[in-house]
């Protein structure tokens, strides 16, 4: 075991966790970026599509060159960064576990910053084990990342944005959208997406949902069926369709194993995907000296995991003296400014209400300590 | 004055269900107070699952392990539950050297002596009961009733059946003090209330130090921590426990303990081994000083899955997967404390296994009951008397408190 | 190729790259991969979508999560069990067996390093 020591470390090197390290090296701390992939970047370089937000969000720019303008300037910065590097464990004295290939590594950090990410959804249903169904995510990586096709025609479950956006990105890719299913009477993302696939001939089914997957040792086809307002199949409406490929985009959930493993304090909030760590407006957790960025605090976006990121990043690298209170302070009502933009409108909304909820009960968490992490 | 049960034990580890499964067998109303919300909370759910013989010290020990091992099919039979049982898996101690062979060998000798099954194999007749053992291992002493068991399924089923026979078990319900009238335990003051009963139980493990202090005793138990690490589910590759013999050898024989690197001496002995019925391999456990600590360390885990990938080198490619820390209550002589004390009525001990909870509860369980029910003991508890540890908390020193009672938040919220 | 899934030509992306080829094995029969792709793509690629077989029911799985997180694609590598073929990149000559539960290890560890 090699013993390595650094003054912020980062797990993960998606979108929060880059744009921490970028913001904190910026301001002069010694940060180590640690990520079990190859590649940095997360999710973004799947992400084929514009994005949405202002000018300030990079709307308007392509998930993946979003990617590669990070990994521009992670380049230029000072901030160190360890690939294939699996952070298996949060120890005491603020020690991070790494086991990177064959070596193993014990990194002390006077800073943590959790950026995990999140991780897709399953949903039960007969047949929703057969080799073919998958993660919409996961689709999204054989088409987009590594280009290849994983069925020819695809039965879309979920109209959230991800539905929506991955069944538009399987039809560029020369797949065929059979039809996408959602159980709710109204399709989930936005309209403008929904548009895109509808004008390309995909039936968008709602209040429907995936009875059955069948098929002999792989998917061979969907049976779907009408639901009423409690979501019940209506007997008699079920209809079969043929189909290689059953992608389940049913939302996702934080990864918080190792906030759990530091000792974090957690609460639930559907609307964010679960349980999630407590954190302030620092991002800073229960635990002094431990913060989380992105999907790890609830999940969200891309722009809002990267505004996440660079908060949790002036406030780590304020925290060690980098940039006086009054500076840090500018800098992050700034990042404020574009979170709150990014957490309007009809879906923004609900995502608002959660994180505000999520910080009050930070605050009352703190308050029945004392006004003090423990 | 009110009585809730008969009997009220403090604990819901194996050992207080195993108590509450022979005493409601004997028509005993039994209350068991467990100060977490489930069962198991404790050493009991932070163990591996052996049934392991090959440790205990040569003659009364050893052979109490036996006679509580060989109970399982019959108690197994009566719970309605398998609980994971592997019978007749054997267990397991390895030497790594001739040294280590000699020592382990005559203590196997002993043991053979005042009546256990168990013998020495060389390490080629190890090698041809389990394979995936490593070619460097020297000698290993084998005792064939050993095996395994899931301790949390054990609880649980114990504690099944005994509520099925009138029993009652409240969790959160710590307790904060034991309540003495005139000399005598009367019952156990909780967070939900108090409860009166004819006997007390200490069967809080770890814990007993200071509930005893809430009786007024000094009892010298102390928590040692255990780290264990869990590989990935694999095919078979090892049916019976095993645990390397480095410890037990420095046990015996102290000053070997120089012949081991810091890293071993504060970690204690090389890796036990044992492959669940789920597939995972139990590594562990470590057998360290850290007050109440449950922790995990690097540097411990590290050691940990050396010493499995030199004892078992085909795991060397494996995935270790989680890993996990648990208290042991240690006793300064590693014999049990088991019994009633003169320095408080009705009040009986069941504490200090250590590491041999799995095979000692069956027959401690029924040893307590007929304690407890005015019958001629099956096994005498002669040598776990507890006066030999146990004192007025008056006349502890200083230094004795301050090593086992070191200040614990989870122990001040009750026990 | 009839059944060669590759996505040749994306309309955002462009023509799929010129990239060595290396070879495969899946239970013995070759199968051409791109150089530095996972083992899950290239199988994909082929047609392949069953990885592994469960424990108890011995029910196929195929890629569900693709990151390396759901371990329903695991298989046999080079001998080497319960690999991720998603996150694990292919090598020339590595040979691939379908996992049917733990998946057997050597008595002593095969070619582990």
């Amino acid at each position: 075991m090699k013993r390595l020591s650094t003054e912020i470390a980062i797990i993960g090197a998606g979108p929060a966790g880059l744009c921490a390290a970028i913001e904190a090296s910026k301001l002069g701390a010694k940060v180590t970026l640690i990520d079990e992939n190859a590649l940095p970047g997360g999710q973004l370089f799947k992400q084929i599509h514009k994005f949405f937000g202002s000018k300030e969000h990079l709307a308007g720019v392509r998930g993946y060159e979003i990617g590669t303008r990070l990994l521009e300037e992670l380049e230029k910065s000072d901030a160190e960064v360890m690939l294939s590097g699996t952070a298996y464990g949060l120890f005491r004295d603020m020690t991070i576990g790494v086991v990177q290939k064959t070596n193993h590594y014990a990194i002390q950090a006077k800073k943590i910053i959790l950026a995990a990410g999140g991780k897709e959804n399953y949903m039960d249903f007969p047949g929703s084990t057969l080799p073919g169904v998958m993660g919409a995510g996961a689709a999204q990586t054989m088409i987009n990342v590594n280009r290849v096709l994983p069925g020819r025609h695809v039965v879309m479950l979920g109209s959230g944005n991800v539905g929506l956006i991955v069944s538009y990105q399987l039809m560029q890719a020369g797949a065929c959208v059979e039809a996408l299913v959602e159980a709710a009477p109204a399709i989930g993302g936005y309209g403008v997406h929904a548009g895109k696939i509808r004008r390309a001939g995909v039936p968008i089914l709602t209040s429907h949902t995936i009875k059955e997957v069948y098929g002999d040792g792989k998917v061979e086809g969907v049976i779907i069926a009408e639901v009423d307002e409690k979501f019940r199949v209506i007997e008699g409406t079920e209809r079969a369709i043929a189909a290689d490929t059953v992608c389940l985009a049913v939302g996702l959930n934080p990864m918080t194993e190792l906030a759990h493993m530091a000792g974090c304090g957690f609460t639930f909030l559907p609307a964010l995907g679960g349980h999630v760590p407590l954190h302030d407006d620092n991002m800073e957790t229960t635990v002094p000296g431990i913060y989380v960025a992105g999907d790890i605090t609830g999940v969200e976006e891309a722009s809002s995991a990267m505004e996440e990121g660079k908060l949790a990043g002036i406030a780590a690298a304020a925290s060690l003296g980098y940039l006086d209170q009054e500076k840090a302070k500018e800098l992050k009502d700034e990042v404020q400014v574009r979170l709150s933009a990014l957490r309007t409108g009809a879906f923004g909304e609900k995502r608002q209400t959660a994180k505000t909820e999520q910080m009050a009960r930070m605050a009352a968490f703190l308050q029945e300590k004392g006004g003090r992490r423990p | 004055m009110k009585k809730d049960a008969d009997v009220i034990i403090v604990g819901g580890g194996m050992i207080g269900l195993s108590i509450a499964y022979w005493l409601t067998k004997k028509q005993k109303s039994v209350l068991v107070l467990e100060k977490t919300a489930t069962l198991a909370a404790g050493s009991s759910g932070a163990g591996d699952g052996h049934i392991y013989h090959n440790t205990k010290m040569p003659g009364y020990h050893t052979n109490l392990g036996f006679t509580g091992g060989v109970m399982y099919p019959e108690i197994l039979k009566d719970l309605g539950e398998n609980c994971g049982y592997t019978e007749g898996s054997g267990s397991y101690l390895l030497c790594d050297n001739e040294k280590e062979y000699e020592i382990v060998a005559a203590a196997t000798k002993k043991m053979q002596e005042s009546g256990a099954d168990i013998y020495m194999l060389t390490g080629e007749a190890l090698r041809e009961r389990e394979p995936y053992l490593s070619k460097e291992i020297y000698a290993a002493s084998f005792a064939p009733p050993g095996g395994k068991i899931d301790p949390f399924e054990l609880v649980f089923a114990y504690a099944r059946k005994a509520q099925e026979r009138g029993a009652t078990i409240l969790c959160n319900a710590g307790a904060e003090e034991v309540l003495i009238e005139n000399g005598t335990a009367v019952g156990v003051k909780t967070p939900k209330g108090a409860f009166y009963g004819d006997v007390i139980i200490d069967a809080a493990g770890s814990w007993s130090a200071y509930l005893g202090k809430t009786a007024g005793l000094y009892v010298p138990v102390r928590p040692r921590k255990g780290q264990i690490v869990v590989t990935e589910g694999c095919a078979p590759m090892i049916k019976g426990p095993v645990t390397t013999a480095s410890n037990f050898c420095a046990k015996l024989q102290p000053e070997l303990m120089s012949l081991f690197s810091e890293t071993t001496k504060k970690l204690g002995h090389g890796a036990a081994l044992e492959q669940t019925e789920a597939g995972t391999i139990l590594i562990g456990a470590t057998n360290e000083w850290d007050d109440f600590d449950k922790s995990n360390t690097i540097e411990a885990i590290e050691w940990l899955i050396a010493e499995a990938c030199r004892e078992m080198p085909a795991l060397r490619d494996g995935h270790f997967i989680r890993s996990f820390a648990g208290l042991r209550p240690f006793t300064p002589d590693h014999l049990p404390i088991v019994g009633t004390t003169k320095y408080l009525k009705n009040y009986v001990f069941a504490t200090g296994f250590e590491g041999g909870g799995l095979s000692l509860n069956p027959i401690i369980g029924k040893m307590v009951s007929e304690l407890i029910c005015g019958e001629p003991l099956s096994v005498t508890n002669e040598p776990l008397q507890p006066d030999r540890l146990v004192k007025p908390y008056g006349k502890a020193t200083a230094e004795e408190i301050a090593q086992n009672l070191p200040k614990d938040m989870e122990a001040e919220r009750g026990v | 190729m009839e059944d060669d899934l590759r996505v040749m030509n994306h309309p955002i992306l462009g023509d799929l790259p010129e990239k060595k080829m290396v070879t495969i094995y899946y239970q013995g029969q070759p199968i051409l991969a791109r150089e530095g792709e996972p083992i899950a793509a290239a199988l994909l690629a082929a047609g392949i979508k069953a990885f592994r077989k469960t424990v108890h029911r011995h029910e196929p799985r195929g890629v569900f999560c693709a990151i390396g997180r759901c371990t329903d694609c695991m298989m046999i590598v080079n001998g080497k069990p319960n690999v991720r073929t998603c996150v694990t990149f292919v090598e020339d000559g590595m040979q691939l067996e379908p996992q049917d539960g733990y998946g057997r290890r050597k008595v002593d560890g095969g070619d582990a390093k």
